[in-house]
């Protein structure tokens, strides 16, 4: 499969289930909100499915991003991770601090540790989600082969 | 002569398909791809339930504990946990409502909260998966003795958390979707020669 597809497939599921995680709460959902907030387009009625899609679409294009880096590189195990990682810790500063500060106007005041480490983690979570299933899809189609 | 040469055979001939049997049973059980994914699914979500936890609660003052504490000096059914959480979380406190007064309230919720992030990361990141399963079971363990049978908590709740993590001790949840696939083929190769990756592979 090519790399480019690969990694946009794999970005899709890791957006996906980060999108499901955001979900399970009181809410349910309240969190996606937040994201939505990160680009100006959060409402009451239906802030949550757009940060729900957000985080579908944000998957897929670091997937893609994935797949570029990668090339046609023989993929580790340990490579997959420390590329997920980098691109995680790159998902959060882009979108969760520039773009939430200059886009959504979000004011540097109002981060803090809850506001800091609720969306980083899960940045990082993604970005990490999204190297071990490209590697793991890649285990799965030589094994195939 | 034949007839008890037949009756021999038909003895050994039951006896082993009886063994086959046995020896059937016995098989090692392997667990498909589809279900170790299942598996680390499952390890991720109960991760972030331990992740999400951590919000309502948080440093410096961890406000949100307090509570819970007081409660669980109320309502615990284990007898004596009372006069421990006395004289160690609760100790100097002047009221129930607020942590004001308290000598130990914070180092030891911050204790609390560093050990659920830390089954946290080790859960959603599948880092030393074991590890976290452990620690998340001690914890659990600790809100089962406390608050299982205080009003309005429903008691299997906090037993049902304790089997979650009974749960991913028992299987490798890490070593798929987890820093646990990197890990584990590694401690392994070392365990030959070192006794802590020996002690260490066990935790992934």
């Amino acid at each position: 499969m090519n790399t480019l597809l690969r990694g946009l497939y794999s970005g899709f599921a890791a957006g996906t289930l980060v999108a499901l995680l955001f979900f399970v709460d009181y809410g349910p959902g309240n969190g996606l909100h937040g994201v939505a907030r990160w680009f100006a387009l959060d409402n009451h009625d239906t802030g949550k499915w757009i940060g729900f899609l957000l985080l579908i679409v944000l998957g897929g294009l670091f997937g893609l991003l994935f797949g570029v880096l990668q090339g046609q590189r023989k993929l580790t195990i340990s490579r997959a991770i420390l590329t997920g990682l980098a691109l995680g810790v790159a998902l959060w500063f882009i979108f969760a601090f520039v773009v939430a500060t200059f886009i959504g106007h979000i004011p540097l005041a109002s981060f803090n540790l809850s506001s800091f480490l609720y969306p980083f983690v899960l940045s990082l979570f993604l970005g990490f989600l999204i190297g071990t299933v490209y590697y793991q899809s890649t285990l799965y189609s030589s094994l195939a082969t | 002569m034949g007839i008890s040469s037949s009756a021999q055979n038909e003895g050994r001939l039951a006896a082993s398909s009886t063994m086959d049997e046995r020896e059937a049973s016995f098989t090692s059980i392997v667990l498909s791809e589809r279900s170790i994914i299942g598996l680390a699914l499952l390890r991720i979500f109960v991760g972030y339930l331990w992740f999400q936890q951590l919000f309502w609660k948080l440093p410096p003052s961890f406000a949100g504990l307090y509570p819970y504490i007081v409660r669980e000096t109320k309502y615990t059914f284990v007898p004596g946990y009372s006069y421990v959480l006395q004289h160690t979380f609760l100790l100097g406190c002047t009221s129930t409502h607020s942590a004001a007064g308290c000598t130990l309230f914070v180092p030891l919720a911050a204790g609390v909260w560093m050990a659920e992030l830390v089954v946290s990361v080790s859960l959603l990141f599948g880092l030393f998966t074991r590890l976290g399963a452990i620690l998340s079971i001690i914890l659990a363990l600790q809100l089962y003795a406390g608050l299982s049978t205080s009003p309005g908590e429903w008691y299997w709740t906090y037993g049902m958390l304790v089997l979650l993590g009974f749960a991913l001790i028992t299987v490798p949840a890490g070593r798929r979707l987890g820093v646990d696939q990197w890990l584990s083929p590694r401690l392994q190769a070392a365990a030959d020669s070192s006794r802590i990756a020996r002690w260490l592979s066990w935790l992934v």
